[in-house]
């Protein structure tokens, strides 16, 4: 757990500061879940607004699980790849907080192939719209999760690294627990949100980068404890 | 409509080199990702492009202001930028409310709108609140060229008089919510290195492992101690300077200690750190802090938009010219004018036009009311589909808005005498448990010298009284919140203590259980000449010049004769000339020549023309809709109930009989009516004055508490200790229950927090109690008693 912590840390962190753009992207989209409502229904928009999320994360969660078998496929298949691959997710979460500090899009081509996959998604999501009931709002959740995104893309490289099929699940849970409140919020207070999400995007990013040195620091210290006192094994099987 | 190099779905700027773009109604757009294409495409497959119609609506800035806009323009004067802005170098900052808000979408069309106007640097929106909030450079833009973009839009601005929106509770609430979030994230990643720490504890573990890990555990937990904890260590001290050691004391000293202790281990490689028990015990305490603090807060946030959504600026009429002035410049008598969709400026009567208006704000009632000529408006209502034009009869602290603001600004600072006696008691629980900390420790120094410092913090920690201090406050604030629910406004903190031991439960007067608003019930027309209409439009003429309770009976929508030379004769009536006849309207004695016709009775008016009878008019004052239901549910519940009116006999004995009342007493002066309450309570009955004290108030201080009707404009005289905003009776029956419930939970809550600390003072003493869990036992039980109290929110 304690290799696994500053990741899932870094996958919240990175879902809740990094959805600047998210924001941008569907807030106010609140309205398509119950058109026409007035902001005295926000009581019954909640409801709506909490599965739409739990679907959507529940997607992430099964795309974190697909790609973190591959990757424990791959690792597998060469041996001693672990600690590099665990330094490889180091790396990979001080990139993703430099996106986050200086708003890059590494990941713009793979958007576009995310949106091929979507383009076969989107007509079921038609008939989902407006999501005025919890079925709905499940299905467009479950459904939203695919949208081809960049930042979504990051976090599964992430739960690529962890090449544990639970452990990649939980990544992607951990980021979309992290893109909940901005997203949970976006119809109530947009605007406050992005506003002050941009402001604090530099903070925001250094922080995951703060993380991701955490994450990298571990297994370089226990690579080179591990070879003085052969402590490493000992270590693993206590947790 | 997007600018070409934003994206046209999200409205942040495209990245270099994309091409991507969504065919909408034909024309290609630009958007900046993959994402936002599928979005655009799948709102436009959906059908629903009013989304964008909605968020691109007329674009600010271009084309001249419609005629009834530039009115908005006296707001570019710099005396208005004054008073409506906050200046800082070239930026003023001013809170406007946009009326007619209604949805996200609208707080995106705002948004968007007027940050595309030159000089705005930026636009926030709260769709909740109605309000947006916006940043410019004034020299370039002024604040009346934003508010006519706002009205262009199909908005109706209001701008907020600076300094009207910080509130220093929401502030409070900010600063908690980023100590909370520090604390929970702090606790989170030391709970999981400690994890790691206490595995190595068990199976070894190797010593730059352990070193890192404490490493680690110390930056995370440094700001958890001096960021997060510091509300403790500045109260610990307010405590000490006073000399009145509160809760905080024994918690700080846990914290600081364990915190220093594990700091010098971690850098000398010592046994122990706790930097995970202190992470724990700095995030539950601030829970708990903040979920009272919520609970408290709740019963404000109404108050809070009370007072916020009263305009600002107000048409004032001035020999039929208008002008737009602020309200503060508003005095009485002065002629106001209030188009569709604005809120009502000041108390006032309307004496042109009629129209729904909102008042749920003041009473909670969600029905739009119809308001005629002559009808009271109270300021902070909404005025919904008619222009109409009102005399203002009182402004800023007369009106009934200011009142209410300030009658729940008094209950927040009496605090109940409840709360301070176990505030007292809190302090001497304090210095024992700092006593018995030393007396564990010196017992523990000698000994066992190593367990010493652990156990010491052990039972510093799991004793703390927090759960204790929580009980009583949590619950008060809870029910407090829940009656403002009801529409019950708590002005005095003791009056739910007395409420829960309340037996009698005494009316005022007759108008406490009716309506308050009189009706015609029948009308006799009495002549062939003339028919019912004619006959209510001249009453209703003759009846304007009167501010008489029983003149508002006759309002009605028809057009009214022209009356010259009206006059009121006191006690009797009023007489006016209508087309050269000589009309008069009152009591039999008044109108007619023979007025041995009837007894005379204030509920039969005549309407009579030389003499002679023309119509006879019976008024009624209706029974409160639920005031039958209201008076069985107390019956029911065991509280005596009786009836202490002014009122004549037979007024008050039809009440008594409609509502089978026993105990009425008719024809009470004042002194009579204190001498009922003083009898009840010589027998031993705790007894609840129900009316509005307004000629009466030694009553209702005479009694052991008091509840008042609201009559809208009349509230600002009102001194109950709770008061009723709505029209309802029934609430009364709840509060009275969740009074009783509220003391429960407080005896509930004070027995619970003794025998936790009674349980586990002696197993911490026996060094039974690590620190992380005596910080779970202290976090537990504190939240036992917070969770209790915030039960009483579901009371019904």
């Amino acid at each position: 757990m304690t290799e696994f912590g500053p990741v899932l840390a870094a996958a919240f962190a990175t879902g809740l500061l990094g959805s600047t753009h998210c924001l941008g992207m569907c807030a106010g989209l609140s309205g398509l879940f119950a058109a026409g409502a007035t902001v005295a229904s926000i009581k019954t928009q909640f409801p709506l607004a909490v599965a739409y999320n739990v679907g959507r994360v529940l997607s992430y969660a099964f795309l974190g699980g697909v790609v973190a078998l591959f990757g424990s496929t791959a690792i597998a298949a060469v041996p001693d790849l672990a600690a590099p691959v665990r330094i490889a997710s180091g790396a990979l979460i001080i990139v993703i907080g430099l996106q986050v500090a200086f708003g890059w899009r590494l990941l713009s081509s793979v958007e576009k192939i995310g949106a091929a996959i979507w383009n076969r998604l989107a007509p079921h999501a038609r008939g989902l719209i407006p999501a005025n009931s919890m079925p709905k709002a499940l299905g467009l959740g479950l459904l939203w999760g695919w949208l081809p995104c960049g930042l979504v893309y990051s976090a599964l490289l992430l739960a690529a690294t962890t090449a544990d099929a639970f452990g990649g699940g939980l990544v992607m849970i951990a980021f979309g627990l992290g893109t909940m409140p901005a997203m949970i919020v976006s119809g109530l207070s947009a605007s406050k949100l992005s506003a002050f999400m941009s402001r604090n995007r530099l903070g925001a990013g250094i922080l995951i980068v703060v993380l991701g040195i955490a994450t990298l620091a571990m297994p370089l210290i226990k690579m080179s404890g591990g070879a003085q006192t052969n402590g490493h094994g000992q270590h693993s099987a206590a947790l | 409509m997007a600018v070409p190099d934003t994206c046209f779905h999200c409205a942040l700027p495209n990245p270099r080199g994309c091409d991507l773009t969504v065919e909408i109604e034909g024309q290609p757009q630009n958007v900046c990702c993959p994402g936002c294409k599928a979005v655009a495409e799948l709102i436009r497959d959906s059908g629903m492009l009013s989304y964008y119609a909605m968020r691109d609506a007329p674009q600010p800035g271009v084309g001249k202001p419609a005629p009834e806009e530039a009115e908005w323009l006296v707001f570019n004067g710099s005396e208005m930028l004054a008073a409506f802005a906050d200046i800082n170098k070239d930026i003023a900052v001013a809170t406007i409310y946009a009326g007619g808000m209604y949805c996200s979408a609208c707080s995106w069309l705002i948004e968007t709108s007027l940050g595309k106007i030159k000089g705005v640097l930026s636009v926030d929106v709260n769709p909740v609140t109605h309000r947006l909030r916006v940043r410019w450079r004034f020299e370039e833009i002024g604040l009346g060229d934003i508010l006519a973009a706002l009205s262009r839009l199909g908005y109706r601005p209001q701008p907020l008089a600076a300094g009207d929106t910080t509130r220093p509770e929401i502030a409070e609430q900010r600063a908690a919510l980023k100590r909370l979030l520090v604390a929970s994230l702090g606790m989170m990643q030391v709970m999981m290195f400690a994890v790691g720490l206490y595995a190595g504890d068990f199976q070894g573990i190797d010593a730059d492992m352990q070193r890192f890990l404490r490493l680690v555990s110390f930056f995370v937990a440094t700001p958890v101690v001096f960021y997060a904890a510091r509300p403790f260590f500045a109260s610990a001290w307010r405590g000490v300077s006073a000399r009145r050691p509160g809760m905080d004391l024994p918690v700080s000293i846990a914290i600081g200690s364990a915190y220093a202790a594990s700091v010098y281990a971690t850098f000398t490689n010592g046994p122990a750190v706790w930097f995970d028990s202190v992470a724990m015990f700095v995030f539950f305490l601030t829970l708990g802090r903040f979920l009272e603090m919520r609970a408290r807060h709740r019963s404000i946030d109404r108050s809070v938009a009370l007072s916020q959504l009263l305009p600002n600026t107000a048409t004032l009429i001035v020999n039929g010219a208008k002008k737009i002035v602020p309200v503060a410049q508003l005095t009485k008598d002065d002629r106001v004018l209030i188009r569709a969709g604005d809120s009502i400026p000041a108390d006032g009567i309307i004496v042109s036009g009629a129209s729904a208006i909102d008042e749920a704000l003041l009473t909670g009632e969600a029905e739009p009311r119809r308001r005629i000529v002559g009808d009271l408006l109270a300021a902070g209502s909404v005025n919904l589909d008619a222009m109409i034009e009102m005399r203002v009869t009182g402004t800023g602290g007369d009106t009934a808005l200011s009142a209410i603001n300030r009658l729940s600004e008094r209950a927040r600072f009496t605090r109940p005498a409840f709360v301070n006696i176990a505030d007292r008691i809190a302090s001497y629980i304090v210095v024992a448990l700092l006593l018995i900390a030393t007396a564990v420790a010196l017992y523990w120094y000698f000994e066992d010298p190593e367990r010493a410092f652990v156990i010491t913090l052990s039972v510093l920690v799991v004793t703390c009284p927090c759960a204790l201090a929580l009980a009583t406050p949590a619950a008060f604030a809870t029910a407090g919140s829940r009656l403002s629910e009801l529409r019950l406004l708590v002005t005095n903190g003791n009056a739910i203590e007395v409420l829960s031991r309340a037996t009698h439960i005494v009316f005022d007067k007759t108008g406490t259980l009716t309506s308050g608003t009189a009706e015609i019930r029948t009308l006799a027309v009495l002549r062939d000449d003339f028919d019912e209409q004619q006959c209510r439009a001249i009453a209703a003429a003759l009846e304007q010049a009167s501010t008489h309770p029983i003149a508002r009976a006759f309002r009605t929508e028809l057009a009214l004769p022209v009356v010259t030379d009206g006059q009121v004769h006191v006690a009797q009536g009023v007489s006016g000339t209508i087309d050269g006849s000589r009309w008069r309207i009152g009591s039999a004695s008044f109108v007619l020549d023979d007025s041995t016709l009837e007894e005379a009775s204030s509920t039969v008016v005549y309407l009579g023309l030389a003499g002679s009878p023309v119509a006879r008019f019976d008024i009624s004052d209706a029974l409160r809709s639920d005031a039958l239901d209201t008076l069985k549910a107390l019956k029911s519940k065991g509280y005596k109930v009786s009836l202490v009116s002014g009122d004549n006999a037979g007024a008050v004995r039809e009440i008594a009989k409609a509502l089978s009342i026993d105990a009425a007493h008719s024809d009470c002066t004042p002194a009579d009516k204190l001498r009922i309450i003083k009898s009840l309570q010589a027998r031993g009955e705790c007894v609840v004055m129900i009316g509005d004290g307004i000629n009466d108030a030694p009553v209702l201080a005479g009694a052991d508490t008091s509840i008042a009707p609201s009559h809208g404009a009349l509230l600002a005289q009102t001194n109950a200790d709770v008061i009723m905003l709505g029209d309802a009776l029934h609430p009364i029956t709840t509060a009275l229950g969740l009074s009783a419930a509220t003391m429960r939970i407080v005896r509930q809550n004070l027995l619970w927090a003794v025998v936790y600390n009674a349980t586990a003072l002696p197993l911490a003493v026996a060094g039974m109690v690590p620190p992380w869990l005596a910080a779970i036992g202290m976090s537990f039980s504190s939240l036992v008693v917070v969770l209790n109290a915030l039960r009483l929110h579901r009371y019904t």
